[in-house]
């Protein structure tokens, strides 16, 4: 009986403690997004917009769901369409940082600032990826690395090394829509914005703005950052990601492009090249 | 409803809402050795865990515990924190070794932001720790990989 009502004094306090650590995480405060920084990053972004037909800075829980929602149901109409009957995707990118430093390989070899990844996932039936073939190279096309996935296996050729892991796996809108559902947690803000083209196209671009708490090193940038934004530009008809941009502001307030990326092509395939097939069967030269 | 299956839902409820929110259960990879040098438990961990949608954080510590001990040498030989996106190291930051004598605890963390991945994009945590008390000598070396 004794034993009984400890138990019974000890699940009252778990739940209060849970009831606190839930209001704790879920009702802090955010930080008051900056429309001034915000609206400067977009003008870099897009130099080709013309007009912004709407702009809404984040405040609400509710608003970021609708936003997620509405990003997501973009996501699930392009997987249906793209990862239908396909075999092969072929998807090449380019990626733009702005770095102080870049790391260096065992091999010695330093990682380009600037990169085309050329990636090739076959899928099977079901449309998930089971194998993968990945080239990162130099603006000048020259490869740097090459990484593959077979059989529950991953290699990167370039540097040697061998490790299990789950199968690669293809997002289309390049995880953006699980930070967007993430945000809140972070303390982080969101913005929505429709833009035209000057080439009368339309795109969706969303915004998850992130303040540090005080400003942090990050490996890379000589200066303190000391808030990032990461923009994902969609189509809105075929919510096929166009590109992701990502903007750091340092200790010394200026602003800058940390990353830019742009997706090249996006293609279904039969099969890749041989010379592209070599190396997930171990015979490249 | 009795009382024994609401203290048990009770339980269940709060300990559901402290993991979900703590963020306890996040990646990481330890290794204990009991009884190290005869007097304390060395351990060693390394961990990576996303800050936010800009950066993520790869960590190593190396301490004593049960009980907390100062031993001779603490910390590593020499650790690196890495991204890769679908097996491609788009960032390598490797660190030099510290260590601290005399000390139970040492810990560092490093910053990276996280590159646009539209495919696998991980953190790694790799390095040799480095324990060293009287005549005995631990330095396990092991790698975390994680989704970030």
């Amino acid at each position: 009986m004794y034993k009984y009502k400890r138990l019974k004094i000890l699940a009252y306090y778990l739940l209060i403690l849970g009831i606190i650590s839930f209001a704790v995480y879920h009702f802090r405060p955010t930080p008051v997004p900056d429309p001034a920084l915000a609206l400067a990053a977009g003008e870099n972004a897009h130099q080709a917009s013309t007009s912004q037909l709407a702009n809404e800075p984040s405040t609400s829980v509710d608003q970021a769901n609708l936003w997620n929602q509405e990003l997501n149901s973009l996501v699930v109409k392009r997987q249906g369409e793209v990862l239908k009957g396909a075999e092969w995707i072929h998807v090449t990118e380019l990626h733009q940082r702005n770095k102080d430093t870049t790391g260096t390989l065992s091999t010695g070899q330093q990682i380009p600032a600037n990169y085309i990844l050329d990636t090739w996932y076959h899928l099977n039936k079901q449309g998930k990826v089971f194998e993968l073939i990945n080239i990162m190279k130099t603006e000048n096309n020259e490869i740097v690395q090459v990484s593959t996935h077979s059989k529950g296996v991953w290699q990167n050729l370039t540097v040697g090394e061998k490790w299990q892991g789950d199968p690669p796996t293809l997002n289309l809108d390049y995880g953006f829509n699980s930070d967007m559902a993430n945000a809140s947690s972070w303390g982080s803000t969101l913005k929505r914005e429709e833009n035209k083209l000057s080439n009368g196209r339309s795109t969706l671009a969303f915004t998850i703005k992130d303040m540090f708490n005080q400003p942090v090193k990050i490996d890379g940038h000589e200066n303190l950052i000391i808030s990032g934004e990461t923009r994902a530009h969609f189509d809105p008809q075929s919510g096929a990601l166009l590109s992701l941009d990502r903007v750091f502001v340092d200790e010394t307030g200026a602003q800058f492009f940390a990353e830019q990326m742009t997706i090249l092509t996006f293609e279904k395939i039969e099969l890749p090249p041989n010379d592209v097939l070599s190396y997930l069967e171990g015979t490249a030269k | 409803m009795n009382t024994k299956i609401k203290s048990f839902v009770a339980v269940v409820l709060a300990l559901i809402l402290v993991f979900q929110n703590t963020g306890l259960g996040i990646a990481l990879a330890t290794q204990t050795y009991a009884n190290f040098a005869g007097v304390t438990t060395a351990k060693a961990m390394k961990d990576v865990w996303i800050v936010n949608a800009t950066s993520w954080n790869g960590h190593i510590r190396s301490w004593t515990t049960n009980p907390v001990y100062n031993i001779g040498t603490i910390g590593w030989v020499w650790w690196t924190f890495r991204e890769t996106c679908s097996g491609i190291i788009v960032d390598n930051w490797p660190k030099p070794g510290y260590v601290q004598y005399g000390a139970n605890y040492v810990f560092d963390t490093g910053v990276d932001d996280r590159d646009a991945c539209g495919g696998t994009r991980e953190g790694w945590v790799l390095g040799k720790h480095d324990f060293k008390h009287g005549s005995s000598t631990w330095r396990p070396e092991f790698t975390t990989i994680e989704g970030i």
